[in-house]
């Protein structure tokens, strides 16, 4: 089989491209996406999963149920997902790492957790592998239709929010260790959009010998057991979760609270509460970038994607190059905080994202110099084919517009 | 049978044997306590405390016969009943019904308790 | 101010921001008898809350580790947290709204699983709060903010939900029975499972002010004292009588939830230190 020579620049910026050089030893396995993003739980420390099942998560669940008493943990089925997600969160507050994975019609059920988690600063690990939508929608086949709804995933506004987007099963496995220790760092809840594509496909998959000497990499469980519970008007990382259990005397609250954690109605408390919330995340935006870049150098037009559809884009661009097109090709891994600074080379920019409604393009509209040079390649329920891709590719680089195609949508407005 | 006995009793026990105390700035004026005790133990302030209530007070502890009904119903946390360290000389003198009483007249309603005195609260 | 208050209760807290003759506090009076009685230190007991007038008036008085959970979610957080944390005695005190209507579903399955808890529903037979709307317990055509025509949706026990789900330990209560709810909690407390003590309690500004017509705090609380005997101040019958008591007493009869994981986690292992550590495969 004849491998694409690129001759482009290839880049990845995470952590994992460390990680995979430092433990080469272990095992080759034929797995699936669920089944990686199970053991980087398991890897990362997690010992506590309560979901409802719903596909394609539900592997997760009943790979959680198979392996969670094998090494001391707790799996937990909950009556719906919002119960799912409310047990994960106190389990968290009890001193566990904790996780739930869920599809689109669980995922909105979360949102009141979810405020809850943020806004009392929990680690937890959500999982959303998306399906075409809206609600039910095709059971079966991948979507992004959650690329907003993950970073507004609670009401009330206020928030920041941490959300990533593995493109293989062996990322699948690493991210979801990073995810945990991103929780754990931000004190936040991290979301990771994966989709059916991802979570379904059999792939190569290498799983280090023995966890215990991932000790290096995963960022450990610590219990803050002083005042101030709560740092108010700070943007510090690394500060230790609260736990409950210890007396401490901590209080968590579903209000506007203090330093203590009980509720109070003032403005300056307020104030105080959303610059942690918010800033803790900016501030700290370089800790969580992650993106993987091809041959942008001397690209003319940069194709976007995310999660599975990246996969036959990256082809796709590498397909345009061979014809002759300077296309580039640019993956974010971290969705949000959505890295403005990747968009500042004023080129064309291909949006590929699989909704028809538009939403990455969106934000890609908002960060470059000229929105009039981004385009929308929208498909729904399948993936681009690499046809398409290096199509839209040379008639964006050649004419400015991408040429007609079946089922690929367009407009934005 | 009611709950409340607005018709005080005398004591039938020595008297000067239970500490009745009440942290009259936690008070909201609800009555409960002057209303469930049997005999004659508390009063209404004629001025508003700290949180802008007309509070509740004690004006013959040595009534309290430690029913410790006033200390089951205070919704505020704010009385305590025990027994006293030092109990007064047994003997002395039990109080007459007729002269301590507290008025009738003297009496707040509850209502009339809770009349003004969102007007006269200032948080601090 | 009261011995056990100062014991157990934060301090900034106190006074809470209850209305005036309002029963939360007097029932958290009981529950501080309750847990001083059995010699439980402010650490080992959390109390956990939702949202409302129990929620909010509540939250945050104790002293110790306290939750506030969102409205209905107060006993799926202390699932979690009770398997986290299994050697805690956990109290959830919740409202008529957080338990027998928008968090039904999480009472029962708590209920069917024998979470080690014991949930206190204070049933103040509408949704204060908000300002007096009616709920699943409000009887029978009383004229409450939202029924104003009298209430006419039948309403319900969560009592007798609760005890079908498979609770162990079920009991009800009043406002004007603070030795029996005592004695009732401590009980509770003691079950090494899933725990439900149903208190009535008068609220007299908003279901005092619109389904009895008065404000007035005595009135309200011998609404109570009537409904709990049956016979009204001036001897008549009452229209209603609640039952109160132990209604089901199965204690430390079932396994605990948490018990049950650690139970399979130990036998699991068990296993396979036996098979030895396998392929690792699923």
């Amino acid at each position: 089989m004849a491998i694409i020579q690129t001759g482009v620049s290839e880049k990845l910026v995470a952590p994992w491209a460390e990680w995979a050089e430092r433990y080469r030893e272990g095992r080759r396995l034929l797995e699936a996406g669920t089944y990686a993003l199970t053991e980087g739980a398991i890897a990362a420390g997690c010992r506590v999963f309560a979901g409802y099942p719903i596909t394609p998560a539900t592997d997760i669940a009943e790979y959680m149920s198979k392996r969670l008493p094998q090494v001391g943990g707790y799996y937990m089925q909950a009556e719906d997902e919002l119960a799912g997600m409310h047990m994960c969160a106190g389990a968290s507050l009890g001193g566990l790492k904790a996780m739930t994975a869920t599809s689109g019609p669980g995922f909105t059920l979360m949102h009141d957790a979810y405020g809850w988690a943020i806004t009392n600063e929990i680690p937890l690990v959500v999982v959303d592998a998306m399906r075409v939508g809206p609600i039910s929608g095709i059971t079966g086949a991948p979507g992004q239709g959650e690329f907003y709804v993950a970073r507004y995933c609670t009401h009330g506004g206020n928030i920041e929010t941490i959300v990533l987007s593995p493109n293989s099963v062996q990322e699948s496995f690493w991210l979801t260790i990073d995810a945990f220790n991103l929780a754990e760092r931000f004190r936040t809840v991290v979301t990771i959009l994966t989709d059916q594509v991802i979570s379904d496909m059999f792939e190569d998959l290498f799983l280090p010998r023995d966890y215990a000497e991932l000790a290096d990499i995963v960022v450990p469980r610590r219990h803050n057991l002083t005042m101030p519970f709560y740092p108010l008007n700070s943007d510090a990382i690394d500060v230790p979760p609260n736990i409950v259990g210890k007396g401490t005397g901590v209080c968590v609250s579903a209000y506007t609270h203090t330093e203590e954690g009980y509720d109070i109605e003032e403005m300056e408390a307020q104030w105080a509460q959303t610059y942690r919330l918010v800033n803790k995340i900016r501030h700290h935006r370089e800790e969580i970038l992650r993106y993987e870049a091809v041959g942008l150098e001397d690209a003319e037009v940069i194709a976007v994607a995310y999660g599975a559809a990246s996969r036959t884009v990256k082809t796709g661009v590498l397909e345009a190059r061979r014809r002759g097109v300077k296309a580039g090709f640019l993956r974010l891994i971290s969705l949000w905080p959505f890295a403005d600074e990747l968009f500042e080379r004023d080129a064309r920019y291909l949006v590929c994202e699989l909704n028809y409604d538009g939403q990455l393009v969106r934000e890609v509209m908002r960060a470059a110099p000229d929105k009039r040079k981004v385009h929308f390649m929208g498909k729904s329920a399948e993936l681009h084919t690499v046809a398409e891709v290096a199509a839209a590719l040379e008639g964006v680089a050649r004419r400015d517009r991408i040429p007609e195609l079946p089922y690929i949508w367009t407009e934005v407005r | 049978m009611p709950l409340f006995k607005l018709e005080k009793k005398a004591p039938k026990a020595p008297a000067g044997l239970w500490d009745v105390v009440i942290s009259e700035d936690m008070c909201k004026a609800c009555g409960f306590c002057l209303n469930i005790c049997p005999v004659d133990v508390f009063a209404w302030r004629k001025t508003a405390n700290k949180i802008g209530w007309f509070a509740m007070y004690v004006p013959h502890e040595k009534n309290c016969i430690g029913c410790m009904l006033c200390y089951q119903i205070c919704p505020d946390f704010c009385i305590h009943v025990g027994p006293k360290e030092v109990p007064e000389p047994v003997g002395s003198r039990q109080v007459s019904v007729a002269d301590e009483l507290t008025t009738a007249a003297e009496q707040l309603t509850s209502e009339e308790a809770r009349g003004e005195s969102w007007r006269s609260y200032r948080p601090e | 101010m009261n011995k056990l208050a100062a014991k157990y209760l934060r301090p900034s807290q106190i006074p809470t921001k209850a209305c005036h003759g309002c029963g939360i506090g007097m029932i958290e009076n009981w529950l501080l008898q309750a847990i001083d009685e059995l010699g439980l230190k402010q650490d080992e007991v959390i109390f956990g809350t939702g949202i409302g007038c129990v929620g909010r008036q509540t939250f945050a008085t104790w002293g110790g580790d306290n939750f506030g959970a969102t409205h209905g979610r107060a006993i799926a957080v202390a699932t979690g947290l009770k398997v986290a944390q299994p050697d805690k005695k956990y109290l959830i005190v919740v409202g008529d709204g957080d338990a027998a209507a928008i968090g039904t579903s999480h009472l029962i399955h708590a209920a069917r699983r024998n979470l080690g808890v014991t949930v206190i529903c204070e049933d103040n037979m509408g949704y204060e709060s908000t300002g007096g709307q009616f709920s699943p317990t409000t009887p029978a055509g009383y004229v409450t903010n939202s029924s104003p025509y009298g209430m006419v949706e039948p309403s319900f026990d969560p009592c007798d939900i609760v005890k079908a789900a498979g609770a162990t330990f079920v009991a009800e209560t009043t406002a004007t029975q603070w030795h029996q709810t005592v004695k009732i909690v401590k009980k509770a407390l003691q079950n090494d499972g899933f725990s439900f003590v149903h208190v009535r309690f008068p609220c007299n500004e908003n279901f005092g002010a619109y389904a009895l017509g008065t404000r007035d705090t005595l009135k309200n609380l011998e609404w109570i004292w009537e409904h709990t005997q049956g016979r009204t101040v001036d001897g008549k019958e009452t229209d209603f009588t609640w039952e109160t008591g132990i209604k089901h007493d199965a204690s430390n009869s079932r396994p605990e939830f948490s018990k049950i994981l650690r139970d399979m986690n130990e036998r699991v292992r068990a296993q396979m230190a036996e098979k030895g550590p396998g392929d690792g495969k699923h």
